[in-house]
């Protein structure tokens, strides 16, 4: 919708030169208060970026194509742990971050293919318990490899990441990188969703075998969704390691994967803003709750369940998102 | 050109499909009826690919319909509405056209979302727009399907099968619901279809839509075909009567009761097609 | 010949166990076609309260009608406490989507689950045994009272299971709104009555399975449900999620195959595949049948329809 605008000859250039740089107000209102926060507070601005990117990979599976994948965490960790693996003492490896950045989400998103292939053709339910039991699996075996992942003591004094000379080494770097790469995503995530893909997507979820009536391939459209899907977890494991510089089989439960679906289901299904909003809340009531500690998750479980009954499709409704603003400013 | 060959289809010990050999031509409507149960959705799910075949083959213009999967046979060229509508509830009116015109091919899909190839996207949009215009309601262009009333949402249903420029229309009671009003723009549209390069099959049990707009009528009773050739034949031919209600005369009383009979929710289960699976 | 006996027996324990909270979950989604992840905190729950109430009654040691009672009230407690859960957290996402009511029962899992932990606290309770002490000889094989006790209680409540599902008029309900809550609505038969008690007694069993395990292994914990409740859903899958018999031969399956695979692996692989994968067996199982038999043994006939949609690839 939102390149038919564009491309209509009556849209004037200084509205859309207006809208971008309305657009490009939320990032750089980001690097500015990233600017000056003390570290601990910006270490979870960070966290907030990260969850949003993840959200928003997770969102193509889950709000784009109406599949619940239980497992997300799978790739993260698969993208986490390829960083550890070729950049650190483990194996006396010490490839590049860009590097990895594209190894680590080339392995990711292969292994959402695997996945995918068999399991894609199981009903909604079903595909949910095997994501749950593909994730459970990996960080089963992230455990007990020893010799590979060097087993539950994780893998510790992980290379710090470099650009081309530019060494990430406090919290205030990684927000540029995570400022640069949510934006990267984001973009990605809303040409898919414009895209004649995103139509597809949309028609598979909305009523699947109608969709194959219209000529649609579901099981490939699907197959591609989850391959991004994980691509982009995989990129956010290995920002995540490059981050901590240590990784453990424990960053990668089954509560992960529930937490990156919460930013999505919270959020709001379907649309990239609601992911940041979900990331958001998701990290920042840890941080509020903090004095409730035991109470935590109790809490975490009540708001949920609160939140689901509220509003079952998120906070964000799905038809408020990049294109509904960028019509909104572009004044179409 | 859609062949049916030696068609036989059996559930379990029931034998929905009985040796059932139909030739449906381009550039005519043919319609296909018959007392329920007689098999006729049937044999449109299995063109569509929703069942296999027991036994017997499925041409569409010489291709073998029933080695390819469901998408693949719409590709083939095969068009269809449903019974009960099955439109995108949640896309706009446009949208659920535009799916039907989605690229092929998944590399292309892909290169098309990076702007590697040519923007499709656009030209669909007009092809979707000037079918919509064809039907009349291009007005209902960008509301959501879900929201459109039933005879509009039927309108769409059918734009969205012929978008694609199908070669074969199969037509699953279009006219269920409506009223006398939207059944005659019905027959107006589904006339004006009319191609050499399209056939049509139209199941339908009101029989005044029936004897107006269709060129050959097959009629079908418990899985068989009972009679074939034009209207006015059919229409006196005894053996149809009393199929349908085992007496002469019988096709005033069925046109009288039909009209009223409209059931949105099919329970049985070689009909549960239509919904409940996902 | 004795080894093997005695693995039997250890494989239909923990089978029973699996197959009582595999019925809960086959029941659940059979009529709902929802996957009740708070089942499992059902199982944790009930031996929880199951101990406390044998507290207040003047503790369990010695006391089978003590131990009975607090069984007793642990079902009613956890059957109340099913109900509740689907009045409140599922039935107004009943049209919703597939997805919510599934969050819902996530979240439903976690508040149950740090419910008891609050109340429990963190550490493993040592759990005292509801179940009667000794054992017998049974050609050479080792068998404790605890193991045919739960092999005992596991068979009445399933036959009495059964019963309930085929002899009264409620069963005929139930089964009626599985196989289709929109035809049996039209026949006059609402559908929240036999929802609501699919979800005292499913719980109810997972509670008794709850009390069940933590006597038979001595220890219980507030997260224990987390693991047991994937194996038993395995289970429930393996007979064929829908089918009563299926969740009961699934369970017992999937003792078997967990006791066998366990004792037998290190040392088919000379080591390599430890017990400490005892695990990932389950989860295996589970993901092995789903992609090649996802109805189970016993499940749903997939029929022509659905045959032809799966492999539509």
């Amino acid at each position: 919708m939102t390149s038919e605008a564009l491309t209509r000859a009556s849209v004037d250039r200084k509205s859309v030169l207006r809208a971008l740089a309305v657009m490009a107000l939320m990032p750089i209102a980001v690097l500015a208060i990233g600017a000056v926060l003390p570290t601990y507070p910006l270490r979870i601005l960070d966290f907030v970026l990260l969850y949003a990117m993840l959200g928003m990979g997770l969102n193509i599976v889950v709000g784009y194509a109406g599949l619940l994948d239980l497992g997300y965490v799978a790739f993260y960790a698969i993208g986490a742990y390829t960083y550890a693996l070729l950049a650190s003492p483990q194996f006396d490896l010490h490839l590049p971050f860009a590097l990895i950045l594209v190894i680590g989400s080339s392995c990711a998103a292969l292994a959402g293919v695997l996945l995918g292939i068999p399991v894609l053709r199981l009903r909604g339910d079903y595909l949910a318990i095997v994501t749950l039991g593909f994730g459970e699996i990996i960080r089963v075996l992230m455990n007990n490899l020893d010799g590979l992942t060097n087993g539950p003591q994780g893998i510790a004094r992980i290379d710090e990441a470099t650009i081309l000379g530019w060494r990430l080494e406090g919290p205030l770097d990684f927000l540029f990188l995570l400022v640069g790469l949510t934006i990267l995503v984001f973009l990605f995530v809303w040409r898919l969703q414009e895209s004649a893909f995103g139509t597809a997507l949309a028609a598979v979820r909305e009523d699947q075998d109608a969709a194959r009536g219209c000529g649609i391939d579901t099981t490939g459209v699907k197959l591609i969704a989850f391959a991004t899907s994980a691509a982009i977890g995989g990129l956010g494991g290995v920002v995540f390691a490059a981050m901590q510089r240590f990784v453990s089989p424990e960053s990668f439960t089954f509560w992960e994967s529930l937490s990156i679906v919460l930013v999505v289901v919270v959020g709001g299904l379907g649309n990239p803003f609601g992911m940041v909003l979900g990331a958001g809340l998701l990290v920042l009531m840890p941080e509020l709750l903090r004095a409730y500690a035991d109470y935590r998750q109790l809490l975490y479980g009540i708001a949920l369940v609160l939140i689901i009954l509220a509003r079952p499709m998120g906070l964000l409704r799905r038809e408020y998102g990049p294109s509904w603003l960028a019509r909104k400013l572009i004044g179409a | 050109m859609l062949v049916f060959d030696h068609v036989i289809k059996r559930f379990g010990a029931n034998t929905a499909i009985d040796d059932v050999s139909l030739t449906i031509r381009a550039g005519v409507i043919t319609a296909v009826i018959g007392p329920n149960g007689a098999g006729k959705s049937t044999l449109v799910n299995m063109a569509a690919g929703s069942y296999r075949a027991t036994s017997g083959r499925i041409l569409l213009d010489g291709a073998e319909l029933q080695t390819l999967p469901k998408y693949r046979i719409a590709r083939a060229g095969l068009g269809r509405t449903y019974q009960n509508i099955r439109l995108f509830d949640g896309l706009t009116v446009l949208q659920n056209l535009e799916v039907a015109l989605v690229p092929q091919s998944l590399p292309l899909l892909i290169a098309e979302a990076f702007w590697l190839a040519p923007r499709g996207s656009a030209e669909a949009r007009e092809t979707s727009r000037a079918v919509l215009a064809r039907l009349g309601i291009a007005h209902l262009a960008d509301r959501q399907a879900g929201s459109l009333a039933y005879g509009q949402q039927k309108l769409v249903e059918l734009a969205r099968a012929i978008v694609g420029r199908p070669r074969a229309l199969l037509l699953d009671e279009p006219a269920a619901g409506l009223n006398h009003g939207e059944t005659d723009e019905l027959k107006a549209h589904i006339q004006s279809l009319r191609s050499p390069e399209l056939a049509i099959v139209l199941i339908e049990h009101d029989m005044k839509l029936i004897m107006s707009v269709s060129d050959e009528i097959t009629v079908m009773n418990r899985g068989a075909v009972l009679a074939q050739g034009a209207p006015e034949a059919i229409r006196d031919n005894r053996q149809v009567q009393e199929a349908y209600l085992g007496q002469p005369g019988a096709m005033g009383a069925i046109e009288t009761a039909a009209r009223g009979r409209r059931n949105r929710v099919r329970l049985r289960a070689s009909e549960g097609l239509a919904w409940g699976q996902s | 010949m004795a080894t093997i006996l005695q693995q039997i027996i250890n494989a239909l324990t923990v089978g029973s166990i699996y197959a009582l909270i595999a019925l809960g979950y086959t029941m659940v989604y059979g009529v709902l076609r929802l996957i009740n992840f708070a089942h499992s905190e059902m199982f944790t729950a009930g031996a929880f309260v199951a101990v406390a109430a044998a507290g207040v009654l003047g503790g369990v040691a010695g006391h089978p009608g003590v131990a009975l009672l607090a069984g007793l009230i642990a079902f009613v407690a956890i059957g109340m406490l099913g109900i509740s859960v689907e009045l409140v957290a599922y039935r107004p996402l009943r049209n919703t989507s597939r997805l919510a009511p599934m969050l819902s029962a996530l979240g439903m899992a976690v508040v149950i689950q740090n419910v008891v932990m609050l109340v429990a606290g963190r550490r493993p309770l040592i759990y005292p045994s509801f179940l009667p002490r000794g054992v017998i000889q049974v050609a050479g094989a080792i068998v404790t009272y605890k193991q045919i006790t739960i092999l005992v209680v596991a068979l009445v409540l399933m036959v009495g299971l059964e019963l309930l599902i085929s002899r009264t008029s409620l069963g005929v309900k139930i089964r009626a709104v599985a196989e289709s809550a929109e035809t049996a609505s039209l026949v006059g038969i609402n559908p929240n009555l036999p929802i609501a008690l699919i979800f005292f007694v499913g719980p109810g069993l997972g509670a008794v399975a709850g009390i069940l395990y933590a006597s038979y292994y001595g220890v219980a914990t507030f997260s224990m449900g987390f693991i047991i409740g994937m194996k038993a859903f395995t289970a429930a899958i393996l007979g064929g999620i829908g089918s009563i018999p299926g969740a009961v031969l699934g369970g017992v399956l999937l003792g078997i195959i967990e006791t066998f695979a366990t004792a037998w692996m290190p040392m088919l692989t000379h080591g390599i595949i430890g017990t400490e994968y005892r695990d990932i067996f389950a989860f295996s199982v589970l993901v092995l049948i789903l992609l090649f038999r996802p109805s189970g043994l016993l499940g749903e006939h997939v029929s022509e329809e659905t045959m032809v949609y799966k492999r539509d690839f």
